[in-house]
């Protein structure tokens, strides 16, 4: 179930998504649920965290939509938010609260079947995938894959550093990246795989994750990781 | 006997290769400590190749040069950091020059038929002069950054081979003592070596590259008349609105009324459309997306987009407004192709995980042909277009960043990928 959550003011567009969601479903076998509110307050006082998807116009009475998605982005940076408004000038500082994208009004249906096409797979990614490891000196943990920060080999065995701690198992790297093919990891030096979604900052010879972490990135691996990097902003909108 | 110990080192072979070889390996990053392993690299290897015996000997093939050539690349292992492929590269480069050097020596030699000390004050002269100038029209021109002409395979065999029929010629001459006959196959014999390094440092390439980089930056030259043109344009045209506001201003205050206000409202409203605050932070983008903001409108073209200007600053001004320009411009071209519905065009200026994201999506029904990860241009005339996409890799790679186009969902995509730091 995608739970999308439609803030608008004007009810013949209410009614126009309406319709485009059912037809969409339908079409792509994707259940989905909308909700509507008439502003920004009123969603932000009833706010879900299950929506994986916020359509804010961006003129209402009360709270403006730009305002309430400043504010749900404050509270939830996990959550795709995409501007749904005739005025396509305001949608310029959708950078401040991460906006996936943005519609103009009026919008065709084949736009929005397009647009949600596009933007399923990074909506449903959201979904946090565990990986189970087998810690040296007996144990298992669990460990999903976003709280992972960077991995590190030496010899046969592997540094799974996570927010959690780090974890030691015996494994290649090659074993490593094959288990998280597709899921947005790179090599920034042959004995280093890092989670791209960790990182914080590139510059021309570290990578910096969170937590403070630097990481050398090598002079031959470069347009490689840059390259990585660019594939997994392509399939995470 | 001070002679003879000057002699045997400056006509040592080994030694002559390895400096050679270490003219294009300076090029090269360092490793730690870098003075005393290269002097222990120096003292080890010459103490390895002097006592290298005959035994390599075949009628008059003499197989010691290839051999000492390679032990003179593995020494140089302990000094850089480099790969094998970079040290055949200058190992083949450093027998060129030492061959000149050697073919320059013997020709002088020949000419003044001198001996002792004299003779060797020419000798290490002639490869003196030989090396610098090695050094200063090829190996200045060796950057490890750019190893794709080092890495290429076909190259180095090519080069390689060369480098094996100049050795066997070179041989084969030693075995006939003949002073007149020897001029002139040393003549060619350095017209050889010389050849290798030209192969290898891709002079002829160099030139087709020269051009083409003409051809985009007379582009980028037109996109900068163009951006001047259209900043006037759009600073004219604003004014003109705002004079144009005032004056129906002072129309509409004789009288009053409802409707009145609300007609005044929406002529304003309309004539306003130019001064429509498009402040990006960057004034190529804003000077662009109000210019080609006109054109998508009369095409109803929706151009949307969210753009943080600021980011781009690294950037020059015309950098900037040529590679926003050439993605916009792609995208307006293929749209009005498309059925007026579904034409679209999304950009977007942001900062994702560290990294500058300029992204461009627009509508595209029928998947475009990809030749080098580059579309192939739909146009017929092919010689003057698709140099839009070209220009914006050369843009982007100019700062250090990756470029990416591809179609999916009906949408076809670029992507310019820039880390901080440039």
């Amino acid at each position: 179930m995608l739970k999308i959550a439609f803030v608008e003011d004007q009810e013949e567009e209410t009614a126009k998504m309406q319709e485009y969601c059912t037809r969409f479903s339908e079409e792509s076998g994707q259940p989905i649920a909308l909700d509507v509110f008439s502003n920004g307050l009123q969603f932000l006082s009833a706010y879900d965290p299950a929506y994986r998807l916020v359509f804010f116009d961006i003129e209402m009475p009360i709270l403006n939509g730009m305002e309430a998605a400043k504010a749900l982005y404050e509270m939830d940076k996990s959550v795709a938010i995409v501007f749904y408004t005739n005025m396509a000038k305001y949608a310029i500082k959708g950078y401040e609260v991460g906006a996936l994208d943005f519609l103009v009004k009026p919008v065709a249906y084949s736009t929005f079947r397009a647009k949600m096409k596009k933007w399923l797979p990074v909506l449903l990614s959201r979904a946090q995938k565990d990986i189970v490891l087998n810690v040296v000196g007996g144990g298992v943990v669990k460990v999903a894959v976003g709280e992972i920060r960077y991995i590190e080999s030496a010899k046969h065995y592997l540094i799974y550093h996570t927010s959690q701690g780090d974890y030691e198992t015996r494994g290649t790297m090659g074993e490593a990246e094959e288990q998280l093919r597709g899921d947005g990891f790179s090599r920034s030096i042959s004995g280093c795989l890092v989670n791209l979604a960790a990182v914080t900052k590139v510059e021309k010879d570290t990578v910096y994750l969170r937590g403070g972490v630097a990481l050398p990135l090598a002079r031959l691996r470069k347009k490689e990781f840059m390259e990585d990097f660019m594939n997994y902003f392509r399939t995470r909108g | 006997m001070p002679y003879e110990i000057a002699r045997s080192i400056v006509t040592f072979f080994p030694l002559q290769v390895y400096f050679a070889m270490s003219l294009f390996a300076f090029r090269f990053p360092k490793r730690s400590l870098f003075p005393l392993r290269y002097i222990a690299s120096v003292a080890l290897y010459t103490l390895a190749t002097w006592f290298i015996p005959n035994i390599l000997v075949v009628g008059w093939l003499d197989l010691k040069y290839i051999v000492i050539l390679c032990i003179a690349a593995i020494f140089h292992f302990p000094c850089f950091r480099w790969n094998w492929k970079d040290a055949l590269f200058c190992a083949l480069a450093g027998y060129s020059v030492q061959h000149i050097g050697f073919s320059v020596m013997m020709i002088c030699n020949v000419q003044f038929a001198l001996t002792g000390w004299a003779y060797l004050a020419v000798y290490l002269s002639c490869f003196v002069a030989v090396y610098i100038l090695c050094a200063l029209l090829f190996a200045r021109r060796l950057n490890p950054e750019e190893s794709g002409n080092m890495h290429n395979s076909h190259l180095l065999l090519l080069v390689g081979i060369t480098v094996c029929i100049t050795q066997i010629l070179s041989l084969w001459l030693n075995a006939d003592s003949n002073l007149v006959r020897e001029v002139l196959p040393r003549v060619y014999s350095i017209g050889g070596s010389l050849l290798v390094l030209i192969v290898q440092f891709n002079f002829f390439r160099e030139t087709e590259l020269e051009q083409k980089n003409l051809i985009i930056e007379q582009l980028m030259q037109q996109r900068n008349e163009q951006f001047a043109m259209s900043k006037e344009n759009i600073d004219v045209i604003n004014l003109k609105c705002h004079d144009l506001k005032k004056d129906l201003d002072l129309l509409l205050t004789v009288g009053d009324g409802a409707a009145r206000e609300k007609l005044k409202q929406e002529l304003s409203d309309s004539i306003m459309i130019y001064d429509s605050e498009v402040r990006t932070g960057n004034e190529a983008i804003d000077v662009l997306l109000m210019d080609r903001g006109i054109y998508c409108n009369k095409n109803n073209i929706k151009l949307s987009y969210i753009v943080d200007g600021k980011l781009l600053a690294f950037m020059d001004t015309a950098d900037v407004f040529s590679l926003i320009g050439n993605m916009l411009d792609n995208a307006i071209e293929r749209e009005v192709r498309e059925e007026e519905g579904n034409r679209i065009i999304t950009l977007r200026v942001v900062r994702r995980n560290g990294c500058i994201y300029v992204h461009t999506e627009n509508y595209c029904s029928s998947p475009l042909r990809f030749a080098g990860g580059l579309p192939v241009t739909t146009k017929s005339d092919k010689t003057a277009h698709g140099y839009g996409t070209q220009s914006i890799r050369f843009v982007a790679e100019k700062y250090g960043g990756v470029v990416g186009m591809y179609s999916e969902n009906d949408y076809f995509n670029v992507d310019v990928l820039f880390a901080f730091g440039n």
